[in-house]
């Protein structure tokens, strides 16, 4: 290649390198392509906090813990009103939990309570979509760990991609992609983020126009995902070691340095799902959450007991709670676990 | 250029071509200044809307993201049968029956009145209180 050419290739690099960082400095590194199923862009620059409770996880998360139905229970349970958020996005893995926490959260929306709404796919290093995690939250910094840690060609390509990030979102912005999704940005803003809201009239034409365009999904689970489900997304499953690991870790200390207690909600999934896991996984996904417990102070709830492993009733697909099943379980989780939590928090700082 | 048009002198076209790269750089730098302001704009426009209150959804729900058949038994204005009852069984039995595999006992009780954490382990409902789907 002549030298001009790699001049050129040169300031190519160094003009888009220079755009990510001034996109991400001007507060708009989560205007993305794919806003669903929370438009984070609505979350950082209309959330004026403080947080009681923030969600974060998968699209699992996003169905199964509405933040209008936790903050209608936890009001009635603690007896004062409550702020609760749901961030969640597609396939996140720990990975992708840390980047928005550090990204997105200011001391003003620190919350009370650290949310972890996961699955076994929350912890796995080889996480079949772990692309996508990278891609959409590493930073210009982090490109050289992610290609020592890429093991194939789309996380390999996923950790160069801070260096063209910035010219694509400054496009997609620029092109009003950010008001793509008015719907989701109306949840964010009037009820905290999640797929279905409760507690106002324009929340069941929400939940039940959502359920119908949602209609198929159960079918299309049970053709196209559950037959490839084992080989897909847990053929490599493996814990506890890299660069997942590691962001589960710098999580589980902004937690403490920030004063959050770090919750682990294992949410329900359904038979046809749960019955499909490997035993191994199984095990490792249990030491995974365990040594978090142990080691770290998170407090762990169990999710999937029944009767949610059996019941079609709740679910839309075979892993994502309808809205009938994010209700229920949004309330067991408020009574169990959060509301106690948040109780024990306000006795603590009403007592200093 | 045609054949008798005047020639730029050469030293003009260079220092031409030197002060391309500068004043890309300033255009580049003033249209990522003003992009940088922008973001303010779309806060004030969302904080408004915000105040404004729970107004009616702005648009249909995002569509499904994978198409398919019908699934009439999620359809909302299907009847249902009311959902199972909540109470859980004995945590012996969740152990037993979504933990196999597994082999986690239940952790200790958390102190500081906590709910305790560990896998398959969950606090009790308090007294008198009970549960509704």
């Amino acid at each position: 290649m002549s030298r001009r050419g790699l001049a050129v290739m040169f300031w190519a690099l160094l003009f888009s390198a220079m755009t990510t960082m001034a996109v991400r400095l001007a507060g708009l590194k989560y205007v993305q392509g794919v806003v669903w199923p929370s438009d984070l862009y609505a979350f950082q620059q209309a959330e004026t906090g403080p947080l009681d409770v923030l969600v974060l996880g998968s699209s699992r998360a996003s169905f199964a813990l509405p933040p209008s139905a936790l903050d209608s229970c936890l009001e009635q349970e603690i007896g004062r009103p409550t702020h609760s958020v749901n961030l969640a996005r597609t396939f996140t893995t720990a990975t992708l939990a840390h980047r928005i926490v550090e990204d997105l959260l200011r001391p003003e929306t620190r919350p009370q309570l650290l949310v972890l709404a996961i699955g076994p796919e929350f912890f796995d290093e080889r996480n079949h979509r772990q692309s996508v995690n990278v891609a959409s939250s590493a930073d210009l910094a982090d490109i050289p760990g992610s290609l020592v840690a890429a093991r194939d060609l789309p996380t390999l390509l996923a950790a160069l991609r801070p260096l063209a990030r910035g010219s694509e979102t400054l496009g997609l912005y620029l092109s009003g992609r950010w008001r793509s999704q008015p719907g989701l940005r109306w949840m964010m803003l009037h009820h905290g983020g999640g797929q279905f809201c409760f507690g106002h009239r324009h929340c069941d034409a929400n939940n039940a126009a959502l359920s119908r365009s949602l209609a198929s999904w159960w079918v299309t689970a049970m053709d196209v995902f559950v037959p490839a489900l084992e080989r897909e997304r847990f053929s490599h499953y493996t814990v506890g070691a890299g660069p997942v690991h590691r962001h589960m870790l710098q999580l589980a200390r902004w937690a403490r340095e920030n004063d959050a207690q770090l919750v682990l909600v294992d949410l329900p999934r359904h038979a046809e799902f749960e019955d499909r896991l490997p035993s191994q996984v199984r095990s490792d996904y249990a030491s995974a959450i365990d040594r978090l417990v142990q080691d770290h102070g998170a407090i762990y709830y169990d999710g999937t007991h029944d009767p949610w492993p059996d019941e079609r009733e709740y679910y839309v697909d075979i892993e994502h709670l309808n809205a009938r099943g994010a209700q229920v379980f949004s309330k067991e989780a408020c009574q169990d676990l959060l509301a106690p939590l948040l109780r024990a928090r306000d006795g603590r700082e009403g007592g200093t | 250029m045609a054949e008798g048009d005047p020639q730029p002198h050469p030293g003009a076209a260079r220092l031409l071509a030197r002060g391309l790269g500068p004043a890309l750089l300033l255009v580049y730098l003033a249209a990522l200044a003003a992009a940088s302001l922008l973001p303010a704009r779309d806060k004030a426009a969302m904080l408004a809307e915000r105040e404004a209150g729970r107004a009616a959804l702005p648009s249909p729900p995002p569509p499904a993201l994978r198409g398919g058949i019908d699934n009439r038994s999620l359809d909302p204005e299907e009847p249902r049968p009311p959902p199972a009852p909540t109470v859980l069984p004995p945590i012996e039995n969740i152990q037993q029956h979504r933990r196999q595999g597994a082999e986690h006992p239940p952790q200790p009780a958390h102190d500081g009145g906590q709910p305790p954490s560990g896998r398959g382990h969950r606090p009790p409902p308090s007294p008198g209180e009970e549960r509704e789907p």
